[in-house]
């Protein structure tokens, strides 16, 4: 740390405030004020274990050691890249404490480095988690040795993940300038989780048609260039002596130590400047928009309006948030990786067997895979960099509270959910053509309902007001775990009901519909009242 | 004439870490129309609790609060009508622009749009950020920020202003024109609190002084009635001898820097 131009005693200081202020943030949508975030870093933990369990049960079947591990690494590099992505590209580029560090004497690099430490010690936290029961197993099947292995090339890929994404990023920021570097930013994200997911689902298809061989065994030169495949073989190396295995294992120790040096000692260099930069020009562009782009945004934002169904008394809110919401850095930052993965899901999970068929018989289930974005919105919503700027909702007249945050989740819905809605229901048209109407429907409802049921289940805070807590990392994950349990089945039952008779599907249309109306015209109006608002948003 | 306003028995408790707070303590107040009541303090004396409190923006205090004649507890919508608040701190959205945040201001109210908007372009003339009507607040310094607050609480021509730090950020010439405006409200009838720290702003301005300290008023009087037989020369040493403060510190502050 310090051959590359960091000191390290005041990354100690920095992480160490860091953490301090991590465990006495209040958290965004947490309604258990004791020792809260303490508390959450322990559930999240247990959460990734139950992950890491599952995992096991899926892959517990396979018998060789280098297929197993580097499935698990695949796995685990997923999870955080994603959670990389989601969650922490946030603390990354945090400008919250500019003025308090940028005038201190503290260089590039030592900013650079505490921050990424910071970001290092949740994220491994989460990935051994995930990965105690990954070990364990490791441990007791393939020998002692293996699962010492195993378990320092945790570290490693974790360090890796990190240190690539970070590279990525910085790398961009070097490259564009001004107001770009914000949106580029956020469209790597997009680029980045769009690309992740892609190659997630392509490397175990390939490995497993190769299975009926040992992948111990039988290797092939580009194994060199798949980052799962170096700690695959670090953690075999003491089964296998190839000269293959041993570049793999000897590249997993130097690309992370080597991406250590890099990014430490290049990349980090100006990244004060970027912080600044990040700080500075953010409210910049300044005219209105040409008359013809500002009438057709008109026009689409009345169209789904309609859609998700904005009553009279919410236009003036849903219209506000619809603005906002588009230039909200920080809640586009914790969406649009989200958003991404829900749009790509149905069709590269229904594309399991490598031939456009089977996208046909299993698209329809996985549109519940959606939920992804509408479900975590409502939390995703609250986050923003305007703490004390809700006083604004409780000072207007005519304002009935439930209805701030109704309009608020339906504009956000509008303008992000229904685009990509739209989208991934283009396919099922084409497989099933007007019929689709009733299918989506259904989905469409589903959503509406999930996403109120979240908002009532979740602490009231007001749209773009919450800091994004650094404890609530991993929580994205767990949600988007937990979801895809609820979605799966409620897939297939509602593509059971429609393969005995399309008409069946209006059963779960109906119970959706009903479900979203109570929760709209009574549940949300009783439980958004002005006192449980404020006893949540105590700041004054 | 029956007052605007009126407080009888106002408490307040909040709880830090579990232990409970009280910020007022029973505060009684009367307020007629008309007036410009300066309510001044030290830090954490309990004003902004106060104005948040008339305002309707905290709720969970007790004791009666009639604005209007109008219980706050069962009638904020009401009086949310008729008031104007101008918070500390410029807390604004920061990705609006101020044409956005007035347009939507006048649609929560149902005022007239075209009237509305002209009527804020020719504020933001008046504090000379015309040219910014369109750009997004964030990219605003403090002083602009709290010009965009000044005006939104102006918008509807509220029966009371509720002032909570309102020159905090602003260049001299615009305190000149907020005071202008102040006065010129005052002179229509309208009643404004005026909550502030800086003395000489409240001095110069208010019909009535209202000093808070610890969660109770201590002195309720105009400047010329405080004085009283003190006759202290500015509202700061009147302000300093009764909240219990010494006036000169000059040794105490070279002993510390020269530490």
């Amino acid at each position: 740390m310090e051959k590359n131009g960091a000191n390290f005693n005041q990354v100690a200081q920095l992480v160490t405030l860091k953490l301090t202020l991590d465990n006495r943030r209040k958290l965004p949508n947490n309604r258990n004020k004791s020792n809260a975030p303490k508390n959450s870093i322990f559930r999240q933990s247990i959460g990734y274990i139950v992950i890491g369990a599952f995992l096991i049960l899926s892959t517990f079947r396979i018998e060789d050691p280098y297929f197993f591990i580097i499935i698990s690494h695949l796995m685990l590099m997923v999870m955080n890249a994603m959670t990389l992505l989601a969650e922490y590209s946030v603390s990354l580029f945090d400008t919250r404490d500019n003025n308090l560090v940028l005038p201190l004497p503290v260089n590039s690099q030592t900013i650079g480095w505490a921050r990424v430490t910071h970001i290092l010690l949740y994220l491994l936290l989460l990935s051994f988690s995930m990965m105690l029961p990954g070990t364990v197993y490791v441990l007791i099947k393939f020998g002692s040795i293996t699962g010492i292995l195993f378990f320092l090339s945790i570290f490693l890929s974790t360090l890796f993940t990190l240190f690539f994404t970070v590279f990525i990023y910085l790398a961009l920021m070097k490259v564009t300038s001004g107001e770009k570097v914000k949106d580029a930013t956020m469209y790597l994200q997009v680029f980045l989780t769009v690309g992740i997911m892609i190659s997630y689902q392509i490397l175990p298809r390939y490995l497993n048609s190769n299975a009926g061989e040992s992948l111990l065994i039988t290797k092939h030169w580009f194994f060199m260039v798949i980052p799962p495949a170096w700690f695959a073989s670090f953690s075999t190396v003491n089964l296998q002596f190839d000269p293959i295995n041993l570049t793999c294992a000897a590249l997993a120790i130097a690309i992370p130590v080597f991406g250590i040096a890099r990014v430490g000692k290049k990349i980090f260099y100006g990244f004060n400047q970027n912080l600044q930069k990040l700080d500075t020009i953010s409210a910049g562009k300044t005219k209105l928009k040409k008359q013809g782009r500002s009438t057709k945004t008109s026009a689409w934002m009345q169209f789904t309006s309609l859609i998700v169904g904005v009553k009279k008394s919410e236009a003036p809110l849903f219209k506000l948030i619809w603005k906002l919401s588009g230039r909200e850095r920080l809640f586009k930052q914790s969406l649009l990786p989200i958003l991404s993965y829900a749009a790509i899901m149905p069709i590269i999970i229904s594309y399991t067997s490598g031939n456009f068929s089977s996208i046909e018989k299993k698209y329809l289930p996985f549109l519940y895979f959606t939920i992804m974005s509408s479900s975590l919105l409502p939390s995703i919503l609250s986050i923003g960099n305007n703490k004390n700027s809700d006083w604004l909702f409780k000072i207007l007249p005519y304002v009935l509270p439930h209805n701030i945050f109704k309009a608020s989740l339906k504009a956000t819905l509008a303008k992000f959910f229904v685009p990509v809605f739209i989208l991934v229901s283009i396919p099922l048209f084409y497989f099933q053509g007007a019929s689709a109407i009733l299918d989506l429907t259904c989905i469409f409802l589903f959503n509406l309902m999930i996403a109120s049921f979240t908002l009532y289940y979740q602490a009231p805070h007001f749209a773009f007001s919450q800091e994004k807590a650094a404890t609530q990392g991993g929580k994205t994950g767990l949600k988007m775990f937990l979801i895809i349990l609820i979605a799966l089945p409620l897939g297939f039952l509602h593509s059971f009901l429609h393969n005995q008779n399309i008409f069946l599907v209006l059963i779960p249309t109906v119970v959706y519909g009903t479900l979203l109306y109570f929760m709209n015209k009574h549940w949300l109006k009783k439980r958004y009242n002005w006192k449980y608002i404020n006893l949540t948003n105590n700041q004054f | 004439m029956s007052p605007i306003i009126e407080l009888s028995q106002l408490s307040k408790i909040y709880k830090n870490n579990g232990e409970p707070k009280r910020v007022l303590n029973e505060i009684n107040l009367s307020i007629e129309p008309g007036q410009i009541i300066g309510y001044i303090g030290p830090n954490g004396a309990g004003k902004s609790t106060t104005v948040k409190i008339i305002s309707g923006l905290l709720q969970d205090f007790t004791g009666k609060v009639m604005v209007t004649g109008l219980d706050i507890t069962k009638d904020s919508n009401e009086i949310k009508k008729r008031i104007g608040y101008i918070p500390e701190n410029a807390s604004i959205y920061e990705s609006i622009t101020p044409m956005e945040y007035f347009s939507f201001i006048s649609e929560m109210r149902n005022l007239n749009k075209a009237k509305t908007t002209e009527k804020a372009m020719k504020f933001l003339k008046l504090f000379e950020i015309e040219e910014n009507a369109h750009q997004r607040v964030g990219s605003f310094s403090k002083g602009m920020k709290q010009k965009v607050l000044i005006i939104s609480a102006l918008l509807h021509n509220p029966d009371i202003l509720f002032m909570d730090e309102p020159l905090s950020g602003l260049d001299a010439n615009s305190v000149i024109k907020v005071k202008e405006i102040i006065t010129h409200m005052a002179s229509e009838g309208k009643t404004i609190f005026y909550s502030s720290h800086l003395m000489d702003v409240v001095e110069k301005i208010s019909d009535r002084i209202v000093l808070i300290n610890e969660g109770k008023i201590i002195a309720d009087d105009t400047f010329e009635g405080l004085k009283g037989a003190d006759k202290y020369e500015s509202l700061e040493l009147m302000f300093a001898r009764l909240t219990g403060n010494r006036i000169e510190h000059s040794e105490e502050i070279n002993e510390t820097l020269r530490n």
